[in-house]
């Protein structure tokens, strides 16, 4: 508003310095309807299409081995069915050196285990200890999900409570909105693409939790500042003065964001692309989504959340009013005078500026200071 | 610190000390790298490796309590102790028993040379009830070929195939008619519900025809009619009555052994349990299942007051084992024998009857069991009977056998993973930050400073393990580090666009990015504690190591990072704002803040 002055700059270099001024709270409605429309689509994904769930959920044997020269996944797969037990699945994991067969089967006893195991080692002519094989009942994943379930609830309370205490409750429901919306979307994603889903996947979902509610406590840290002592004057409306705190927050956002995403994307790199299968294939994925989403809901739905919580109040929306009022009535009377010759009309109708503030001084920042101080 | 101040003299704010912080800092560091390498004997400490990325085997038991509630921590605990005292005592090296979550107890052992069947047993109950045996009937399982009980080196043997010269062998004996038939025990509702379902899914008819047979038919028909029983799983097995899981000759002993542990535990019921086929009763080289029906039991394994096991002298190559009983132990075992003089009694595992002898004496002390045992599995049911039963059943969630070359490639992976997660961090913020970002590597590295020797320490200490989730979580965490110093620097570059100096921009932006910071962190912190204590499998490795890293961010921005920024700022090198990444957008010439501010 007071940059009149500055020339218009590239957005890059508005967002470098933080000078941005997108209306983000201002189309809050259409992020809801962004955000509805996502949610409709994940949902009606999960109830049609539901997960791809891995062999965790179902209980099963997995083999394991890292695959010798001059041999094929065939080879071990033959082995492995003419000792009499049923592949459910084999495929080749990972890349180069790397390179893995990975085979799945139905749950299998001991004795089984071992004679597919042994004629595998047998086929692939490598030591039956090189042979990974990891069991897994049919309980498992339900056990791991419902586990998570518990941890879930358990930090939903204890996040509220302390969002509460710290900033104030209509903050609390407002961050626990995007939280979910978070995980959701995320889950979404899995299944709407069709990734596998296995117990690692259950677990890097709540690991999003941390993050997501990291991202959303920087900005609502901002909106708290900017708002404070903001009904006793009016300058600025609830709305205005959150939206001008997620455009001073919105490149430590896309910072934080770029830097957290940066090592995923290593993870990623290295979990699907090289090795293929396991945790860090499993972890890298639902991080990778998850710290996407939590970006985007921290900015989108999270603050303006907040802010239709606040207007709820009927002496934010007086106050509102209020502003818009003055606005008003501040502009009529400086196309009244006319005699404005280069100034900002808005300061003039300022009433709590009591220094005049020097020519092309910026007076909205040194008051905020003067606020804080 | 010996900068001098330059410039004219500096604005009202108090100029922070930085020595005191980078003194307190060294010292941390030190402290921390002494322990760690004074833990290690003297040596460069290095972290305890997870099963993932060494090698070995790792097995989750969850509690499984009849009506469904979580089980108390005093008996998780007094479980946890009783599996550790178990596997202890069959000599496998440093193994890790750890309780997690509400309900779960996790056994790791490292190396090659434990076999999983062997472990599983670790996490039976090891009830032991000496229970008359009524009748018994051969199963409809598939016959075992006999094989060599000599062999039984291979791990795929399994145990107790071979003979056992004190039973008798009245195998098939279905007919001997059951005497003092006790009344069907009361049984719950649950129970009810179930029959009911089962009812249902194999047909009314069918079960109440399965209900009126009173011993169990041997004509081809009737393994036809009773097909449906043969297909149900075992835990609705275990909810049928006794008469029906003994008479319906479909119902196979592999279903009766997989019925949930503790199934038949009681000790005022009669049951119906398993014998594992013996070679002795082999007909053409096939040994078969037997189902045998016994009464209620009247020693039990409380009765017990030690066992040791032994080589078998009448079966060379075997091994039994020996128990002592208490005195009210030796009556109860007294009684029991004088009233079975002739007769056999089953001497029941959980689902299994490991032996069932012919009583030949009355005999009061001490018993001996044998059932053609391999060493480790007499060692095993000896440590078992000593340490006493499981408070808790548990069953079996996951084996994970991992082989160190594929655990080394896990490893290797997981460094790669964080070489190019740190490397391109590290480009980042060299490019947005400038001479800043040369800051954000420094803090950095300081973290890893403190981290590394944390780790190993903790490792010591602890018996904190690294594993690949662990590693995720570090490479994870290097976000979050990095971010306490975005929020940092994106202050000072508002307060420095608001038109202060470097130097005095500083103390603002820390008072405010700090309240920010710590707001931020104990939320990721909340994250780590309740996930460590919640939930189950690899993310606790991960909450761990995020937890441990949102500990050492702190102590990295308040003792290293600021002080470093503050102390920068009265230097030259930062005068420049576009040298320092603060952006290039000042709107004003230094000396009219500074008279502004003064």
């Amino acid at each position: 508003m007071s940059d009149v002055s500055t020339p218009r700059r590239s957005v890059w270099k508005q967002l470098y310095s933080g000078d941005t001024h997108f209306d983000i709270v201002g189309r809050r409605k259409v992020w809801y309807l962004v955000s509805l429309v996502l949610m409709v689509i994940i949902v009606g994904s999960m109830a049609i299409k539901g997960f791809n769930l891995g062999v965790e959920f179902a209980g099963g044997n997995q083999f394991t081995v890292h695959a010798p020269a001059g041999t094929s996944l065939e080879d071990a797969q033959k082995a492995v069915e003419n000792s009499g037990v049923e592949v459910e699945s084999a495929q080749v994991a990972g890349t180069g050196d790397q390179a893995k067969y990975v085979l799945k089967t139905g749950p299998l006893s001991d004795a089984d285990s071992q004679k597919a195991r042994g004629a595998m080692a047998d086929a692939l002519k490598v030591p039956s200890s090189d042979i990974g094989v990891s069991e897994v009942s049919s309980s498992w994943g339900k056990s791991v999900s419902r586990q998570a379930l518990v941890a879930l609830a358990v930090f939903l309370v204890l996040v509220a409570a302390y969002l509460w205490l710290r900033f104030e409750p209509k903050m609390a429901i407002a961050a626990l909105v995007a939280l979910v919306h978070d995980v959701a979307l995320t889950a979404g994603v899995f299944s709407l693409v069709g990734f596998e889903v296995t117990p690692g996947t259950v677990v890097g979902l709540l690991t999003i939790l941390g993050y997501s509610l990291y991202d959303t406590v920087v900005v609502f840290d901002r909106v708290q500042e900017n708002t404070k002592g903001l009904l006793n004057e009016t300058r600025f409306s609830y709305p205005e003065a959150a939206n001008k705190a997620l455009n001073e927050t919105l490149m430590r956002s896309i910072n934080t964001s770029l830097i957290g995403l940066l090592p995923v994307a290593g993870l990623l790199f290295v979990g699907v692309g090289i090795l293929g299968v396991g945790t860090l294939k499993d972890l890298a994925l639902v991080l990778f989504v998850g710290m996407l989403t939590g970006t985007y809901s921290s900015i989108f739905l999270a603050t303006p959340v907040l802010v239709d919580l606040k207007m709820r109040e009927p002496r934010v929306r007086d106050h509102a009013k209020k502003v818009v009022e003055k606005r008003r009535v501040a502009g009529e009377k400086a196309a009244a005078e006319a005699a404005a010759t280069d100034d900002e009309t808005e300061e003039d109708a300022i009433p709590v500026a009591s220094v005049a503030p020097r020519p092309g001084a910026r007076p909205d920042t040194r008051k905020r200071k003067a606020r804080k101080l | 610190m010996t900068t001098v101040a330059r410039g004219p003299s500096g604005p009202l704010q108090t100029r922070l000390k930085v020595f005191p912080y980078f003194f307190a800092f060294g010292a941390l560091l030190l402290v921390l790298w002494l322990i760690a390498v004074g833990g290690a004997g003297w040596k460069f400490p290095t972290p305890k490796l997870g099963l993932d990325l060494q090698g070995g085997i790792s097995m989750t038991l969850e509690a499984n309590m009849p009506d469904g509630s979580t089980p108390d921590n005093d008996r998780m605990e007094q479980a946890r102790q009783i599996i550790d005292d178990r596997v202890n005592g069959t000599g496998v090296a440093e193994p890790e028993i750890v309780v997690q979550g509400a309900n779960n107890i996790v056994v790791n052992v490292a190396g090659k040379d434990t076999d999983p069947e062997q472990l599983r047993k670790v996490g039976d109950p090891a009830t032991l009830r000496f229970r008359e045996v009524l009748s018994q009937t051969q199963a409809a399982d598939n016959p075992e070929e006999v094989t060599d009980p000599n062999a039984s080196g291979s791990p795929s043997a399994s145990p107790g195939d071979g003979s056992d010269p004190s039973s008798s062998s009245s195998a098939g004996a279905g007919d001997n008619p059951t005497t003092g038939e006790t009344k069907p025990p009361a049984v719950s509702a649950d129970v009810e519900a179930a029959r009911k379902a089962i009812a249902e899914k194999v047909g009314t008819e069918l079960y109440a025809q399965a209900e009126s047979l009173t011993q169990p038919p041997n004509d081809p028909a009737s393994m036809e009619i009773f097909k449906p029983f043969g297909e149900l799983s075992s835990e609705e097995i275990a909810a049928l009555p006794i008469g029906i899981q003994y008479n319906v000759p479909t119902i196979t002993c592999k279903q009766l052994n997989g019925r949930p542990p503790g199934s038949i535990s009681a000790t005022d019921q009669q049951v119906i349990a398993c014998n594992k086929p013996e070679s002795s009763k082999a007909k053409n080289g096939l040994a078969y299942y037997v189902k045998s029906k016994l009464d209620v039991a009247k020693v039990v394994g409380e009765d017990v007051s030690n066992a040791g096991s032994g080589p078998d002298s009448q079966n060379p190559g075997s091994w039994m084992v020996n128990m002592e009983f208490t005195g009210q132990g030796a009556d109860k075992w007294q009684a029991l024998t004088t009233a079975t003089v002739g007769k056999q009694v089953a001497i029941v595992l959980d689902n299994l009857v490991v032996s069932d002898p012919t009583i030949q004496s009355v005999m009061s002390s001490s018993a001996q069991i044998t059932g053609n045992f391999r060493a480790t599995d007499a060692k095993l049911l000896a440590e078992q009977l000593k340490y006493g039963a499981l408070p808790i059943a548990f069953k079996v969630l996951t084996i994970e056998e991992v082989s160190p070359t594929l655990g080394t490639s896990q490893m290797e992976g997981g460094l790669l993973a964080g070489f190019i997660g740190v490397a391109l961090v590290i480009v980042y913020c060299l490019v947005y930050y400038r001479l800043l970002g040369l800051v954000v590597i420094a803090s950095l590295a300081a973290s890893a400073a403190l981290i590394y020797p944390s780790i190993s320490l903790l490792g010591k200490q602890m018996g904190f393990t690294l594993t690949l989730a662990g590693i995720t979580g570090f490479i994870v965490a290097i976000g979050i580090t990095a971010d306490s110093f975005v929020v940092f620097f994106e202050r000072l570059k508002d307060e420095v666009k608001e038109g202060r100096s470097v130097r005095s921009a500083v103390p603002r932006a820390w008072a405010l990015a700090r309240r920010t910071i710590m707001s931020a962190n104990t939320v990721s912190m909340l994250a780590a504690v309740v996930l460590y204590f919640l939930a189950i499998g690899a993310v606790r490795g991960f909450a761990f190591t995020l937890g441990l890293s949102t500990i050492m961010d702190i102590a990295v921005v308040f003792l290293f990072t600021h002080p470093l920024v503050a102390w920068l700022s009265r230097t030259r090198l930062m005068g420049s704002t576009r040298l320092a990444g603060l952006g290039a957008s000042r709107r004003r010439v230094p000396g009219a803040v500074r008279t502004k501010e003064s």
